[in-house]
Order: C-alpha cells, then structure tokens, then sequence
C-alpha cells in the first residue's frame, strides 16, 4: 500500500483508506489463492520420494530470466542451461522461453509470464510434474508413449491437469482463466471447485467461470443453422456443422450422413411446426482407458417414436433421423450422436437421453436445438456400467415465435434435468429402456 | 436556534462540496516504477513488468514508459515530460494531454494511444472524431483488447501488463492452436488467428 498516496483533503483520505482497505482485502485474497497454488504443491515435495528430473532450456527469444531457486538471483537465460524443481522463469514482451523434461515433457512459456517448476521426478513409473503460473500463458505438450505422465498446471484459483496431451494455459489481467486442450483430454479444476474433463483429438476452450468445455464452445464457436439456406441441403449441413465444437469427430460421422432430400416445400400438419430440431450427444473418457466407452442417444417424440442408433430404425414417420451409431471410436476421441427432425417436427414433450453401452465411464453433454437456437442449457453428466441411464424433458410448444418458444421451453428442461438427476438413472423408466446393466 | 440552523446548514454545504471536489480527484501512485526502473537493460525491463503486475495501480508515466518499451524495444525518453512529447508527435496522446506523471493511466487515455500503435482505424465515429478516447475504448473492447469500460477507468499494473501481452497477440497472433514446441516468431498467422 505504500504506492498509494492520499490526497489533502479530508474527503480523499476518507477515500483513499477506503480504497486501501478495498486494495488489501483484494491483495489479501490473491495472497491467499496465490499460496493456495504455491503451497499445495510444495507440501508433496517436502518429502519427495522419487528422482528428481533435470530439464534443459532448449530456445530462449527475446529477454528471459530463470532463477534456480527462490533464493537465487533472476541471470539471463540462455540455450542448454541445466534446471530443477525451485526455478522460475519470466519473459518480456515478444519474448518466450522453451524448456523441456524428459521424457517427453516439452514447455513454453510465452509473453509477460512467469512460471515457477514446483515438482519435477520420477517415482513408481510415473512422471510427476507441477508447475505454478502467476501470470501469462503456458503451453505444456506431453508425448506419453511409454510412459505415465501425473502433471499438472497451476495458477491462482485454477488447476489443469495434464495426461498425455497438449495443452494451453492463460491467465492474464481481467481476462477469464482459459484452458486449452490442443489434443487429448485434460481436467480443470475451477475457482468454485468444480472439475471437468475436457478435449478430444480437435482444440477445445474451457474458460473459467463458464460450466464447462461444452458451453464454452457453444459460446465461441456455435454455428447458426438458420443462416443456412433452407431445404434438402438444411439436414445434411445440420449435421455436417456440429453445434458443439471444439470437440473431434471421427470420419464415420460425416461419411454416414447419406440422407435422403427432404421435400422442399412440406405440407405442415397439425401439430407440427417448420423448421428443425436437433437433439446432440457429445461425450469423452472420463479417465484414460483402452476400454472405449460406447454411449448412445435416445428421443422418443410426442408421436411415441423411437429414435435410437440401436433399437430403432434411422428414419421415423415424423421425418426424425437417427443417422449413425457412433461407437466411441478412436482413442482420445470425441464420440457424437445426433437426432434430428430437419425440416418438419411434431409439437409436444420429448424424451431424450443417453444411455451408456459399453466400456469406460464417460463425461456427456445433451443440447437440444431449434431451428439454429439452442433450448435451455446443455445438460451433462457422467455414465459408467453402473450408472448407465440418463433421462431429461423437454417441451417444444408452438410457432410462436422462436424467442418465446426457447425461454419456456428453457424452463421445462431445466426443471426436467433437475427431476432426473444424473445419478438417477431409476428415476425416469422410459420405454425399453429400463434402469439395470447395460443392453 | 436559528444560528444552529445556518451553521449546521453551512457545514453540510462545505462537507457536500469537499466531497465532490475530492471525489473528482485523479488517483496517485506515490512512487511510479519510473524514478528506479526506467532503464533499457533487458534486465530492468523484466524488472519493470514483472515489478508493476504487482502494482494496485499503473500511473501515466508508467504507462507510458511500457508502451514506449513494447512499441519501440526500448524508452529514448529520459523523462516523463519527454515521453508525453515523444508519444504526442506520434499522435499517439492528444495535443493537449494534460496528465501529471504521478495521476493513474485513465483507459481512454491508454486506448487512443494503443489505436495508433495497432493502426486500429475504427468506425466512421472514430474517425471523424479523429480517436477520441470513447471511441477508442469502443474499438479495442470490440477488438477484445478492453473489457468493458468507461473512458475514465483506470488500469491495475497486471492489468496493464495483460493489455500489452494482449497487443501482442493482436499483431502476433495468438498461440492457441499452437503445441509448446512452437515459438511465437515460429507462427504462422494460419495457425493462429487474432483475436476476433
């Protein structure tokens, strides 16, 4: 506080305290999340029952300071200089450092950061690193062949933990801490404590304070089918848009979308509205696993009809499609699978939901989008062998108007959502899909 | 009773109006980074940025010494009065800037000069008000430099420090795509779009 300097008068030394105090409560606090992310570490390596790692710095651009320790004085840095656990980096404008570990652990620090290595060996086969960021951006990739990675990124309030991926970290001034999996999934942990795993074989964004990785791409990437032009060409450009992107998609997804044209100018029945309707399964691993989780989407319309990739056929009476059964795919994968009525929907309340196959548990985000707007929040949760059902509701009410529509139709999912929580799969039997093992 | 009345009467008008000349005043920092770490060594420039992220506020002359240092490498200026000169022959601060070194960097002020170094034109208002610090702030919150602000806000020092990493970004183009073998000067602007 004592770059502060009241003014005379009596009012602005009012002011000045209060702002003082305002200052300290907010310096207070980042002292606090700041020792939350230096000190948590440091408490596992008190103790450190491993081999210690030694990395190298591999390119330096610009101006860049490394100090070996705490103690130690900030020294340029420069290519091949040796560095351990305690050494901390800081960098310029157009500056960055890179620095590896091995194995396979490659870090770049790049403008206006600094980065502090606060654990570094190797015990019981596993790699363990920790690395503290106060500020700037850091990008962390790990070629895992062969090897078990345990690593983890912090900063004040946020952690991400790595596995055998790449990842990017930001965290600067007033803007949102933003998590980065260039490829593979990563978990990051929120201010608020919440965790969510997140990535795929494509970029996804998480940023703080935004639920998750899912509606984060929702927000900076949604793709508004409305702005495309109507007709036989809607369904296929539907689906060949992924609303929720920022996750990877296989090419048995775009290669099984052979549809037949829609009519291009349908006679509209009675309760039925123009227009499209889309319901979209997105999941990941929820851990690391050979055993690939195989999640399916299930809608039962307002008609009674089905529509499954497994049970049902892929075009229904109503015009509903079920195009493809994604299977999980690859590893590190995103699997997706979408229903949609592309042109002509029935009105009324629908049944939706996920039930989980086969394989390793996985994390899952359901939205339901018309004609091009999203309904309510996407919903999500995680299924497992155990718990291998969730069901949700949502009422899709007349035309009129999409605004109208979308905020009661908001409404009744999330009161749906909340009446069939994710760890009740017994809570809401729907057709054939009863809770108990898997099909 | 009376008397009691106009002197009570007085007080609160001399309270009323000590408020509001008071609450007007420009935030100061004491002691700007400026009188100890101005030099152009690479080691007093990371001194200087890494110093002032710490900082509750940035002032003008602290401000400034950044922006000449991310613009130019480095500060020719050896003073605050020879920086204002400098960045108003580049039109990078209005004629008739006023600012002491010692008052916090107001955004308005800030967003007209970083306008200038990114060669933000802006929209017909801006233009035609040749970057008038309102619309200068408009533009670098549309170019998502800026948070939403008003023009008379002003900038914690890691704040700062944020916007002239965020600069960066806009000219270098972001590594967000980008896997950690890659450095910046390694980017090619395909990889990694500005930001929007």
């Amino acid at each position: 506080m004592s770059a502060w300097e009241p003014a005379v008068s009596h009012s602005n030394r009012l002011f000045a305290i209060a702002i003082a105090a305002l200052a300290a409560f907010v310096a207070a606090g980042a002292t606090a999340a700041r020792a939350q992310h230096t000190t948590a570490p440091a408490a596992s390596t008190t103790a450190p029952t491993g081999e210690a790692l030694v990395g190298t710095i591999t390119a330096v651009d610009g101006m860049v300071q490394v100090r070996l320790g705490e103690d130690e004085p900030w020294q340029s840095a420069g290519v091949g200089m040796k560095i351990g656990p305690g050494a901390a980096f800081r960098t310029g404008p157009r500056s960055a450092v890179r620095f590896v570990f091995p194995p396979g652990q490659t870090i770049t620090l790049d403008r206006l950061g600094t980065v502090t290595v606060l654990e570094a060996l190797r015990a019981e086969g596993r790699i363990k690193m920790d690395v503290g960021m106060d500020y700037g951006r850091l990008r962390y990739d790990i070629e895992a062949a062969g090897q078990e990675h345990d690593a983890t990124i912090h900063t004040p309030g946020s952690t991400l933990a790595v596995r055998g991926t790449d990842v990017i970290m930001f965290n600067q001034g007033f803007y949102p801490v933003t998590a980065t999996s260039v490829v593979g999934t990563a978990r990051f942990r929120d201010l608020d404590g919440s965790v969510q795993t997140f990535g795929g074989e494509q970029q996804a964004v998480i940023v703080s304070g935004s639920g998750g990785a899912a509606q984060t791409a929702l927000g900076l990437n949604y793709v508004d089918p409305s702005s495309i032009a109507r007709g036989a060409g809607e369904a296929q450009a539907l689906l060949d848009n992924p609303s929720i992107s920022g996750f990877t998609f296989g090419t048995t997804f775009t290669s099984s979308l052979a549809l037949p044209p829609v009519a291009s100018a349908p006679v509209v029945p009675d309760n039925f509205a123009q227009g499209s309707l889309v319901f979209q399964l997105v999941w990941v691993n929820s851990e690391p696993s050979s055993l690939l989780p195989d999640l399916d989407l299930f809608v039962r319309s307002p008609l009674g009809e089905l529509l499954d990739p497994k049970l049902g056929p892929p075009v229904v009476p109503s015009g509903g499609r079920s195009p493809l059964d994604d299977r999980g795919g690859a590893a590190n994968r995103a699997g997706q699978e979408v229903a949609a009525w592309p042109d002509l929907f029935p009105l009324g309340r629908y049944e939706y939901g996920v039930t989980h196959m086969s394989g390793a548990g996985a994390e899952y985000q359901l939205v339901v989008i018309r004609d091009g707007r999203v309904v309510g929040d996407a919903v999500g949760g995680s299924l497992d062998s155990q718990n291998n059902r969730d069901s949700y509701e949502v009422s899709i009410g007349g035309s009129s108007g999409l605004q109208t529509a979308g905020r009661s139709n908001s409404a009744s999912a999330v009161r749906a959502a909340r009446a069939a929580p994710a760890r009740a799969p017994t809570a809401r039997p729907i057709g054939p899909y009863q809770s108990g093992p898997a099909r | 009773m009376n008397s009691i009345a106009r002197s009570g009467s007085a007080w609160a008008l001399a309270a009323l109006l000590l408020a509001a000349l008071g609450g007007c005043q420009t935030a100061r920092v004491a002691q700007p980074l400026t009188a100890e770490l101005a030099g152009n060594e690479p080691s007093q420039q990371l001194e200087f940025w890494h110093t002032l992220a710490t900082r509750p506020l940035t002032s003008n002359d602290e401000a400034f010494h950044g922006l000449l240092l991310y613009t130019d490498g480095q500060d020719p200026a050896d003073s605050y009065e020879a920086r204002v000169e400098l960045l108003k022959s580049r039109k990078m601060l209005p004629a008739n800037f006023r600012g002491q070194a010692n008052e916090a960097v107001q955004r308005g002020t800030l967003a007209v000069a970083i306008c200038r170094a990114l060669e933000i034109k802006g929209g017909v208002m801006m233009r035609l008000s040749g970057a008038a610090p309102r619309y200068a702030v408009r533009e670098l919150q549309f170019a998502e430099l800026y948070p939403p602000s008003s023009t008379f806000q002003t900038f914690s020092g890691g704040e700062f420090v944020g916007i002239i990493g965020r600069m960066e970004d806009y000219q270098r183009g972001q590594a967000v795509k980008v896997p950690a073998a890659v450095l910046p000067p390694e980017i090619r602007s395909t990889d990694s779009p500005a930001p929007q």
